[in-house]
């Protein structure tokens, strides 16, 4: 009944599910039982570059990569719409004119629904726009020079890279760079080089609900480090048997 | 949305023959709706260029113009003589993959002003990363691996031992990070995004 090749898997997936489910039941009970969060930097400095986007009458452009919502490149985007809708609201709130550029049809879909939805909620929906998302285009090349094309003739003041960068994640930061944008992006190595804030690793996933302040959405943030936690014993258990000489009894006893 | 999602989850890691089915279903439909979000598309591109050329967008309405008539020509001239006729593939191979290599070929002076922005040394870490940077370019560099070849194991330790344990820690804290936000958006948290369409009082 199981994937012989997937049982690994299938195990961190349910350890990992039942320990997001406990959390969101004691968050429930409990007023922060994990505690507070600890400050993602460069959501910090959000608002900030929303800010001095409008002090230069300067648009604001975001993007959310190459990916799309049904390839491997989907928990990035997801995250990526996640700080879209806390960035949205901010534009509504200071109606700052933004630019988002899409690559996929449904990641378009999706942003529509998002930006509209933020301008909503900040109770400005009539400062909504239908050019604040754009469509560039579903071929690589083309979506990542339309963004530069328009960085190179708009000059935005802030420019907000994040999702699954590939290689169009250097062009497209340092266009930005060049036209002196303040800039905050992630994941992609070379924006340590070319934006002036970036998140590393998980830190890209936890952003949304850092943003959100919800402490539903935090609680599984807090999951997340449990799990890690696990992960950690259970690689020390690793070496342990590495150098201990038992680590075949104990694969032969976690495959039968 | 998360009863679907915990479906096609489940039939990853199991073999039950009707989950196979329903998921192939499904992804059948996943498939027929992304066809149309590409007709939304095709329809946001025209509305686009359509707003440019009837404003006069400064700058960019000339540009529009271009555009539409591309994409309409190759959309016609697709249907009507195919993808591999010779006017289609003339324009595949001297028009979009010539621009392509135009396009991949900028990346190269990004890199360069990339590197020198990193081989500045303003602060401890980033005269850490030049030092790093500065044996790697000397163990990996042909010139200076003819010349300087005590560089060749010192880059292999780099890469190997501190870039390659940083690497995997990152790979398996976004690992993990992924699966919690699996799990957000499957429950049913991850409210930045599924809120749309809620009713606010």
């Amino acid at each position: 009944m199981l994937q012989p090749t997937r049982i690994a898997e299938f195990a961190i997936m349910i350890i990992t599910g039942i320990v997001c489910a406990y959390a969101l039941i004691i968050v429930k009970r409990k007023d922060k039982p994990f505690g507070d969060m600890r400050p993602i930097v460069p959501m910090l400095h959000l608002e900030e570059a929303i800010g001095r986007a409008v002090e230069q009458g300067r648009p604001v452009c975001f993007t959310h990569s190459s990916g799309t919502l049904y390839t491997t490149g989907a928990p990035g985007v997801a995250a990526a719409l996640s700080i879209l809708g806390k960035i949205s609201e901010s534009c509504a709130k200071y109606d700052a004119p933004m630019r988002v550029f899409c690559k996929g049809p449904l990641t378009f879909q999706v942003s529509v629904d998002v930006v509209r939805e933020a301008f909503r909620t900040a109770g400005y929906p009539e400062r909504y726009k239908d050019e604040y998302v754009h469509f560039g285009s579903f071929d690589y090349f083309a979506w990542y020079n339309s963004v530069m094309a328009y960085m190179i003739k708009y000059k935005p003041g802030s420019s907000f890279l994040f999702g699954e960068f590939a290689g169009a994640g250097l062009p497209m930061s340092e266009t930005g760079a060049r036209v002196a944008a303040m800039q905050i992006g992630g994941n992609h190595v070379f924006f340590a080089l070319s934006c002036d804030y970036f998140t590393i690793g998980e830190e890209l996933y936890a952003s949304g609900a850092y943003c959100s302040e919800d402490p539903e959405m935090i609680s599984i943030i807090a999951a997340e480090d449990i799990v890690k936690i696990l992960s950690l014993i259970l690689m020390l258990i690793g070496i342990i048997a590495g150098y201990g000489g038992f680590s075949d009894f104990i694969i032969n006893a976690l495959m039968g | 949305m998360g009863i679907l999602g915990g479906l096609v989850l489940i039939e990853y890691y199991t073999t039950i023959p009707a989950l196979n089915n329903l998921v192939s279903k499904l992804s059948t439909m996943a498939v027929i709706l992304a066809s149309f979000a590409s007709v939304l598309g095709l329809f946001n591109i025209y509305r686009y260029h359509y707003g440019n050329i009837k404003n006069k967008e400064g700058g960019l309405w000339y540009l529009s113009i271009i555009t539409v008539c591309l994409l309409t020509f190759s959309i016609l001239y697709g249907l009507y003589a195919g993808i591999y006729s010779d006017v289609y593939q003339w324009m595949w191979f001297y028009l979009a993959a010539q621009t392509y290599a135009a396009g991949l070929s900028i990346s190269g002076f990004y890199m360069i002003t990339a590197a020198y922005r990193a081989c500045v040394a303003r602060s401890a870490e980033a005269f850490v990363l030049l030092i790093a940077t500065i044996v790697i370019l000397f163990g990996s560099a042909p010139l200076t691996m003819a010349y300087l070849p005590g560089f060749k194991p010192i880059d292999n330790w780099f890469l190997s031992v501190p870039s390659a344990a940083a690497g995997r820690g990152m790979t398996i804290g976004a690992g993990i990070g992924t699966l919690a936000l699996g799990f957000r958006l499957l429950y049913g948290k991850e409210k930045m995004i599924t809120r749309v369409g809620e009713e606010k009082v």
